[in-house]
């Protein structure tokens, strides 16, 4: 009996979280993208609009991953912030295979890293410095924030590693990430 | 008898249990690619990745005060020469640079002009359909809004070098990089050579990092075709010129720059040669 609590508990455990699955698999409605893939489906399907509801719930921003939406939409808030745009990188793949990428920054020079991505990816970025040190994350563990940049001042020229990776989230990436530089 | 009912259930149940988060924890290199193409060069993407973007150093070359000066730039006419995709590579990386470098100037004639020369190349290397020319040349006339126009040719770059990168074309796109930071390299040293700007020095003086790191590319390949030969020992011999150059970092101070006045000439004349080797 006892034996039989515990499995109940537990199946009610995984049953909640597979409903908290579904609920968040529902497209998010508050991105800029997001808004975009819809409007396209949107008048496309026009005709049956059964078949979009069906298409949300298993969530077409990440079904149909188009990170270079994101790309621009970052490009866009950086048109008048001063900072220079160096390179984009697409973030899309398995939520388990972190995207790891490399850029050489100069010292004296500061940087922005920036990442959008859908609502409640837990989008995670960490920069190391040449010598493997974390020295920046976009992810606050005392207030549990997700921040979408990291801002820098070069302090040593060298190969910085920036990591993207999924903070308990299993869905696959997607999304853009932008570095810029200004003086 | 309940227990038999319940026990298969469970293993699905387990079984269905999300991983262990720690599973999640980065693998290391998993992005780390060597391709090869059909001519057996080996290229190493996050490597080249990781190369600064020249439009960093002629922001700086910008900022330095120094007039603009097109004698320095590639020749748009220049074109005509290039008919190996080797060639093409190399100048489309420069001719981007020249586009940069006018743009931040805002030359609108001579950008028009580089960026023609850019289309070109692109075109010739089968990579041109990453450039909204047309938009960007609007922009140009229209807009001299430099950001946008940087936004707008960096995109299409970063384009088109994804582009490159998933169709394994590996050697263009390393050309197009060294191409892109000799020119950069060398516009700095013309330009240091007329003001004395510590900035500049030092940015050139940096540079050595990525005189090493775009040795380490081309080493393996070298055996590759003799205009790869060619041009690892002319990139040899700008980092024998970086030899006793140097950048000390030091804690709470301004970077103290090793680099003598003979070493800087040798340095600034290496690349004039290289640099001609490329274009010429």
């Amino acid at each position: 009996m006892k034996n039989l609590c515990i499995i109940l508990i537990f199946m009610e455990i995984i049953i909640g979280k597979s409903l908290a699955q579904q609920k968040t698999t529902t497209p998010p409605q508050n991105t800029k993208p997001q808004q975009k893939i819809q409007t396209q489906k949107d008048t496309k399907t026009q005709t049956d609009p059964k078949k979009q509801t069906n298409k949300k719930e298993i969530n077409p921003r990440i079904e149909n991953c188009n990170p270079n939406a994101y790309i621009r939409d970052i490009v866009e808030a950086l048109k008048n912030s001063g900072y220079k745009f160096l390179r984009s990188y697409k973030l899309e793949g398995p939520s388990n295979d972190p995207i790891q990428q490399e850029y050489t920054f100069s010292k004296g020079t500061n940087y922005l890293i920036r990442a959008e991505s859908y609502v409640g990816s837990n989008l995670k970025m960490t920069l190391y410095d040449p010598t493997g040190r974390v020295i920046a994350s976009s992810y606050d563990p005392d207030t549990q924030k997700f921040y979408s940049s990291i801002e820098i001042t070069c302090t040593k020229t060298g190969v910085y590693k920036i990591l993207f990776e999924h903070y308990f989230n299993k869905r696959n990436f997607c999304g853009g990430a932008v570095i810029s530089f200004k003086r | 008898m309940r227990k038999i009912f319940w026990l298969p259930l469970s293993a699905i149940i387990l079984m269905a249990c999300p991983k262990n988060d720690n599973q999640q924890k980065p693998t290391q290199d998993t992005t780390q690619k060597q391709n090869n193409t059909k001519t057996e060069f080996r290229t190493d993407y996050q490597l080249l990745n990781a190369m600064p973007n020249p439009i960093e150093m002629t922001d700086l070359i910008k900022s330095s005060g120094v007039e603009y000066d097109n004698s320095l730039l590639n020749k748009p006419e220049n074109i005509e020469k290039y008919n190996t995709e080797h060639q093409m590579a190399l100048n489309l990386g420069v001719y981007s640079v020249d586009l940069g470098y006018a743009n931040l100037h805002n030359k609108t004639q001579d950008a028009i002009k580089f960026l023609d020369a850019t289309r070109k190349m692109a075109e010739g290397l089968k990579v041109a359909q990453f450039f909204d020319f047309e938009k960007i040349k609007k922009i140009t006339q229209e807009t001299k809004d430099m950001n946008e126009l940087i936004l707008t040719t960096g995109l299409g770059l970063t384009a088109m070098r994804q582009k490159l990168e998933e169709d394994k074309r590996g050697e263009v796109l390393t050309l197009m990089v060294i191409g892109g930071w000799v020119e950069s390299l060398y516009l700095a040293t013309q330009v240091a050579e007329k003001a004395n700007k510590p900035a500049l020095n030092e940015k050139i003086a940096d540079q050595k990092l990525v005189a090493e790191v775009i040795l380490k590319e081309l080493e393996p390949n070298k055996s590759v075709s003799k205009h790869i030969e060619k041009l690892y020992n002319d990139l040899q011999k700008i980092n024998e010129s970086y030899k006793n150059i140097s950048v000390e970092t030091q804690e709470g101070k301004s970077s103290k720059v090793n680099m003598s006045k003979e070493d800087f000439q040798k340095l600034s004349q290496t690349l004039k040669e290289i640099r001609e080797h490329i274009t010429s």
